[in-house]
């Protein structure tokens, strides 16, 4: 059994000989003794998760491995379709729901040998208002949300890697509140189908694990186009665990500007020093300006938002409207409000800065942001800000982020880094190598 | 109804259904909107764009 249950690290366990069982029996423990402090779970299958690890275990002893993520296990965000599990999204409207059919992720992840050990809390909705989770790094303040039970789970050890969406600020805001990397990858390269939408426009699926490594081997397992999701993108993948293996220094422009002026001065030193440290390592770091305009990204997002998330829920908040939560809720009676010319007037919008933005990745590989305004705000009365996540979602650009350190008050930081479409073998490779200069830079999780 | 007479309905529905902080924070959140608004419709546009739903480019159709 590896000393880390990185999903890198079971997977080789597993083709060595380690039973996914006794790889499941070590992270069952593990929720056993957190779960009633972090409550990240919103539903464990504990049966049908060593049904699935003991049909691995049989298989192997037959010689056959089952595919890129053989024992190891995964959490799935309660907004995704798990057959045979209730799916309520974090909203009594949908209690007594149960999918009986697998999303497309999901069958893609047991095709590939992933043991499904359950749901995850999930905000209402996936919106804004907190849910009942507790930052697994001290348990005063918030994990972030929507992912909120998937970023705990897996900053916990409680789970290999879990999945999120984002739609705002959903994974990586998360990933950066706990201490974790948090992915999505570009519109379009991973299926929606069988998951709550939000907006489907802005909507991503997200994973969150413990190591860039680790990302670059689930979203190669799930990403790709999907017979009857018109959303999901024929593109080519590429190799994204090869990416990842021998990374050269990457050309990084550093965006100030917009992000500096909504972030606390204490985080926004360490992200220059973060810069610096990948200079003098050899990355070729440079100060990027943003298009004018720039900051409409939030205008526009908040708009969209606003607009579908009421398409996708109105119908049921005009029968049920005290059965969603004060955030939804006010969301969902702004967005009766959108006119449909500004609506279509911010997808225009929208397409615009996509082009703006798109001429800086000619000269930078990555572009280096924040990935929240701070650390992870005390109380759970807040999910934090999203403002930093919001612009690379709207313009469906892959986002990482990556874990570089604690702060003063000892609550985890992160950095936001952003490819151009379709280029996650770009971000996951310069991803790994800062990981790689930075070295380890999280402690082990509570016990 | 117009913009501003459907934000007065609301704000009236929800103050009657859940008290005045319901009421508060939804007026926060269309004045919120309104400015979210105000920055879009002052925003130019650029030349043609015959396709919206094709908001990335997306190779093999995609979108479309």
């Amino acid at each position: 059994m590896p000393a880390e249950l990185t999903a890198a690290a079971i997977v080789e366990a597993c083709r060595s000989g380690t039973s996914a069982v006794k790889v499941l029996d070590r992270f069952r423990a593990r929720v056993e003794e957190r779960e009633p402090e972090v409550r990240a779970w919103e539903t464990l299958d504990l049966e049908g998760a060593y049904r699935q690890a003991e049909a691995l275990d049989r298989q192997a002893a037959a010689g056959r491995l089952r595919g890129l993520l053989h024992g190891v296990p995964i959490a799935m965000k309660d907004v995704y379709h798990v057959a045979g599990l209730p799916c309520r999204a974090g909203s009594p409207v949908y209690h007594d729901f149960v999918p009986q059919s697998d999303a497309p992720v999901v069958r893609r992840l047991r095709e590939q040998g992933a043991v499904i050990l359950g749901k995850t809390v999930t905000t209402q909705l996936a919106a804004t208002d907190p849910a009942v989770t507790h930052n697994p790094r001290n348990l005063e303040h918030t994990p972030g949300g929507s992912s909120s039970g998937s970023a705990a789970a897996v900053a916990d050890g409680m789970v290999a890697a879990a999945f999120g969406t984002q739609t705002i600020g959903s994974t990586l805001r998360p990933a950066a509140f706990c201490g974790i990397v948090g992915l999505k990858a570009s519109y379009g390269r991973v299926s929606r189908a069988g998951i709550f939408p939000l907006a489907w426009s802005l909507d991503h699926a997200g994973l969150l694990t413990q190591t860039v490594e680790d990302a670059a081997l689930v979203l190669a397992a799930v990403a790709g186009a999907e017979p009857g999701d018109h959303t999901a993108a024929g593109v080519p993948a590429g190799d994204h665990s090869a990416a990842v293996r021998d990374p050269k220094p990457p050309r990084i422009g550093l965006l100030r500007d917009f992000f500096q002026q909504r972030c606390d001065s204490a985080y926004w030193a360490r992200l220059e020093e973060t810069a610096q440290r990948f200079a003098h390592a050899g990355a070729e770091v440079e100060e990027a300006k943003l298009p004018a305009g720039f900051d409409l990204a939030i205008n526009v997002s908040q708009t969209i938002l606003a607009c579908e998330a009421y398409a996708a829920y109105g119908n049921v908040f005009r029968l049920r409207a005290d059965d969603f939560a004060s955030q939804v809720r006010v969301l969902l009676e702004s967005g009766a409000l959108v006119p449909a010319n500004s609506y279509l007037r911010a997808q225009l919008l929208r397409r615009q800065l996509v082009e703006s933005v798109r001429p800086l990745f000619r000269r930078y590989d990555l572009l280096l942001s924040a990935s929240a305004t701070g650390p992870a705000p005390h109380g759970l009365g807040s999910t934090g800000d999203t403002v930093c996540n919001a612009p690379w979602t709207l313009l469906g650009m892959p986002a990482l982020s990556l874990p570089i350190g604690l702060a003063g008050n000892g609550l985890p930081l992160g950095l936001q880094l952003t490819a151009d479409h379709w280029q996650e073998e770009r971000l996951l490779a310069g991803a790994r190598w800062c990981e790689m200069i930075l070295g380890p830079v999280m402690p082990a999780p509570a016990s | 109804m117009t913009f501003e007479e459907h934000r007065d309905f609301l704000a009236a529905e929800a103050r009657r259904h859940w008290g005045d902080a319901r009421a508060s924070a939804l007026a926060e959140a269309i004045e919120r909107l309104a400015r979210h608004l105000a920055a879009i419709d002052a925003s130019p546009l650029h030349g043609e764009e015959p396709f919206f739903f094709d908001i990335f480019n997306l190779p093999d159709g995609h979108a479309s």
